[in-house]
């Protein structure tokens, strides 16, 4: 009797819902409410308010980025900062336990001169997106955070609110920073998009870039000692400074049939993904795998042939089963694969993050834990397609944003602003860089650039300053512009990869393409539930027993039920 | 009071409905349900107020609004859930890794509190219910590392058969061990702790009964077949439908800490279907919301079912 009183109660209470649900979804749509407001229009705003005098950057004679304003590094130091402001601060890159206002001569210059405290927390590259949206959600974000943006959400929290659009004077009264931001072409394209700034897209290259094409700098770390030991010739590849899928692989064919690594390539699934990504056109790993075709139609990258994303996976699923690849890559973290290049030794190659810093690194590590030289016994190396191409996607240049809390005062906007505005100046680029001036570095008499930490005992600027990233590293123009004149690291490692830029520059696969602003902005719901981690994808596909054709077909197939209908819905919009 | 009217009380008293009843158990011991207002607080604050939140289903989520004033929109969030095949799947990989649990791992502590009630030695018997306790309080992350430390290629299993000339297993990736190594890695973690429900019931059992069945020559695994068993039976009947409720609910922590690229196909139960979709494309906390209300409304008609089943064998039941 009382189960069928309960029963009574939830079919009346369910009947009141669906009732409430179904009247106020005809409110909801003769307010202007539809399908379609779930979906972020892609075409540009009319209302343009992205100010036409936007100071542009330049490069000085240091080759550091400085804006054509007036504002000076000593304008901005020269404010008012009598009234101490805590701002608090989200990103990765934090290490939880560091002290980053107090401690060393590097953290207590910025918090002393420019009187704040910073209130951090620490986010890893595993919570950062689902804290970050339940921050935002909450409207209860730090002052300032650093978001991994996303076009669906970035619209959506814009049109809400959630983060702070920034005043219409603020080009003006943080010139140095407007100059920086327009290295990236996101920065204007959201602006205008969205009626407003919200965003700011941190640039990864702003004046030092040594190409006029922007490309990718992740390369693959090889052992050379190891090939000539294999009697695997390199030297065509060292000439070229690039290698070939299929080159690299007959290469770990050789040092494992020599005997010189059980498993010769290690990898995490991300990097594994990201070989695919640069030898094949759409593979989807770190850009859309959406793409607008010759006949002017979207597509789904791994479902076509062109693309040679099922090839180049066939090649990596051999070289999985042979034994080339760790069995466990998948278990791997960053940065453990790595590890096993430059700490146990028992790694041929690897795929990494081709920046100066890293070059060091790997020197570095390989002589305090192997007592060999980076430098003599290895190379790095551009992946390329069988045909001598480095597929890059057309570079938004930018990596991750800055946003800032709605919620924030006056006091503490403007601080935040001042601190990136003298960010972006000659002095604070060398400052952050460099580190203190005359204690860290100085000119000499020629005006020269002089590092004074590579002979101590700490040798590079992050030994000296542990706390160094990511707050001031990382502030808006990220670190790998700056790798190419950065005394901080080793002539060799500068001249490396600057020479690798320009020669991936050649053979990039982008060149003069455009971004393709219609599909980067674009977002929907079925866009969203065809979401997926394109690496894990890809490994649990190299993974898999069984047939590679039949597993890939049927995986193609599966997702397509939930592919189609974006591309329907892309093509329906922007189909030329 | 004359002897009429107070027999009238207790004729009135007699005869009161429920409410009455209540009203008067309320008056006479009104310092003992004084007491369950705590509870009662907590269960409105913490279980009833949050599911005002449900409406988020049939709602486009508007944080600057809140929960109340972002618009509705019907069934919209539903059909999209419908529609997706992954969905699909995830319940039923849900629902058959949850099957499995309920035919392994609800007996598990069952087992375990019956052999620990066997053990004569007192001592011993605290010893082993302590190490069958304490894996309970580790978290699956540090459960993930070990079983990461001992499983993987380079691991101590592996390492043990390469040097007795038996080929590596690649356990950790191997889609068809996933499962079973839910269930050994819950039972564990879980059985230990379990038991200490069934070790209650047990303990509850009249001794009398024991000593009849010792009179009459029952062996002991007479006795706990047909004393122990029957005993606990009401308990085992109780604990059965609340794990039949939670069918659709598969671990969320497990299976996240324990799956991999390698594993995901077999490892998207509904938790980590609500996960993907809420936490790697962009937030869509209504469509996220009504998955779990369906996920909830699959799991009450599951608790009713085995409720109404467990009662028809004469079985205890949890309500009505």
């Amino acid at each position: 009797m009382k189960t069928r009183k309960l029963f009574a109660m939830l079919l009346a209470a369910s009947l009141i819902a669906s009732l409430a649900s179904c009247g106020n979804s005809g409110d909801t749509s003769s307010t202007g409410s539809s399908d379609s407001d779930s979906q972020t229009s892609s075409s540009t705003s009319d209302s343009s308010t992205a100010e036409s005098s936007t100071p542009a950057s330049t490069k000085t004679d240091s080759g550091v980025l400085a804006a054509t304003t007036d504002v000076t590094a000593e304008d901005i130091l020269a404010r008012d900062y009598s009234e101490p402001i805590t701002i608090s601060f989200a990103g990765i890159q934090v290490t939880d336990g560091l002290d980053y206002n107090h401690g060393n001569e590097y953290y207590e210059w910025w918090t002393e001169t420019f009187n704040v405290e910073w209130d951090i927390t620490s986010l890893t590259f595993d919570n950062w997106v689902e804290r970050m949206n339940t921050w935002i959600n909450a409207d209860d974000l730090p002052d300032w955070s650093v978001w991994n943006f996303n076009a669906g959400d970035g619209a959506n929290y814009a049109d809400q609110g959630l983060v702070m659009e920034m005043p219409e004077d603020w080009k003006t009264q943080y010139p140095n920073l407007a100059a920086a931001a327009t290295c990236s072409p996101a920065n204007e394209y959201y602006e205008n998009l969205y009626g407003g700034m919200y965003y700011f897209f941190r640039p990864v290259f702003a004046n030092n870039f040594p190409s006029d094409t922007i490309t990718s700098h992740i390369s693959m770390f090889m052992r050379t000692d190891w090939a000539e030991e294999a009697g695997y010739d390199l030297s065509a590849n060292i000439e070229s400074g690039s290698i070939s899928l299929t080159q690299f692989l007959e290469y770990c064919q050789a040092i494992k049939d020599a005997g010189l690594a059980e498993y010769p390539w290690y990898n995490t699934s991300s990097y594994v993904g990201n070989v695919l990504d640069r030898v094949t056109e759409a593979s989807g790993v770190i850009q859309n795998a959406y793409y607008k075709g010759d006949d002017g139609m979207y597509h789904w990258g791994p479902a076509e042939e062109e693309t040679g994303v099922k090839e180049a996976l066939r090649q990596i699923k051999q070289a999985y089963d042979n034994g080339l690849l760790y069995p466990e890559f998948y278990t791997l973290q960053d940065p453990d694969d790595i590890g096993h290049f430059y700490a146990a030794g028992d790694a041929a190659a690897n795929m990494y993050t081709g920046m100066a810093a890293w070059f060091d690194r790997y020197e570095q590590y390989m002589q305090e834990n192997l007592g060999v030289s980076f430098w003599d016994t290895s190379d790095v190396f551009i992946l390329t397609d069988d045909e001598g191409v480095a597929h890059d996607d057309p570079s938004t240049n930018y990596w991750a944003c800055n946003i800032l809390s709605p919620n924030m005062d006056e006091a503490t906007y403007e601080r935040i602003m001042s601190i990136w505005d003298y960010g972006c100046t000659e002095e604070g680029q060398l400052r952050i860089r460099l580190g203190v001036p005359d204690v860290d570095w100085k000119y000499d008499e020629e005006g020269n650039i002089v590092n004074l930490v590579q002979d101590t005992e700490y040798g590079t600027l992050e030994n000296k300053y542990t706390s160094l990233y990511p707050i001031t590293g990382n502030m808006f123009i990220l670190s790998d512009d700056y790798s190419f004149i950065n005394p901080g690291f080793t002539e060799t490692s500068r001249e490396k990869v600057t020479d690798l830029y320009n020669k991936r520059a050649e053979i990039t696969s982008v060149k003069d393409e455009e971004i393709d602003w219609d599909l980067s902005s674009y977002s929907s719901q079925a866009m969203n539930l065809a979401s997926m981690t394109y690496a894990d994808e890809y490994a649990n596909i190299i993974t898999k027993d069984g047939d590679f054709d039949t597993n890939y077909d049927q995986w193609v197939s599966d997702k397509l039920s939930m592919i189609q209908p974006v591309l329907d819905e892309l093509n329906a919009a922007f189909a030329e | 009071m004359t002897s009429l009217a107070k027999e009238k009380k207790t004729v009135t008293a007699a005869h009161a409905t429920g409410m009455q009843k209540l009203a008067i158990n309320f008056k006479k011991y009104w310092q003992i349900y004084l007491l369950l207002i705590p509870a009662l607080v907590w269960y409105l604050l913490f279980a009833y107020y949050p599911m005002a939140g449900l409406q988020l289903a049939f709602k486009t989520y508007k944080a600057k609004i809140g929960i109340w004033g972002s618009p509705w929109c019907g069934f919209q969030n539903f059909e999209a859930v419908f529609r997706d095949m992954y969905f699909w799947r995830s319940v039923g990989r849900t629902l058959l890794i949850n099957v499995g649990r309920l035919v392994i791992n609800f007996p598990a502590p069952i087992l375990v509190a019956l052999m620990l009630n066997e053990l004569r030695v007192g001592r011993y018997k605290k010893v082993m219910q302590t190490v069958f306790t304490f894996p309970h309080f580790l978290s699956w992350v540090v459960v993930a590392s070990i079983m990461t430390n001992l499983l993987s290629i380079d691991g101590l299993v592996n390492s043990a058969l390469s040097a007795a000339g038996i080929p590596t297993i690649n356990f950790l990736g191997s889609e068809k061990i996933f499962q079973p190594m839910l269930y050994i890695t819950d039972i564990w973690k879980s059985a230990g702790y379990s038991s200490i429900i069934y070790l209650s019931a047990i303990s509850g059992i009249d001794q009398d009964q024991y000593e009849a069945a010792e009179i009459d020559g029952a062996t002991r695994w007479q006795r706990i077949w047909s004393v122990t068993l029957p005993n606990i039976l009401p308990t085992i009947s109780v604990l059965f439908i609340m794990t039949t409720g939670n069918l659709m609910t598969a671990g969320f922590d497990q299976i996240f800490n324990l799956s991999n690229a390698a594993t995901k196909n077999v490892a998207e139960v509904l938790d980590m279907y609500i996960y993907r979709i809420t936490f790697t494309a962009s937030t869509d906390f209504g469509f996220s919301t009504a998955v779990s209300l369906f996920r909830s409304i699959i799991n009450m008609t599951l608790l009713v079912i085995a409720n109404k089943g467990s009662k028809m064998m004469g079985g205890t039941g949890l309500f009505g």
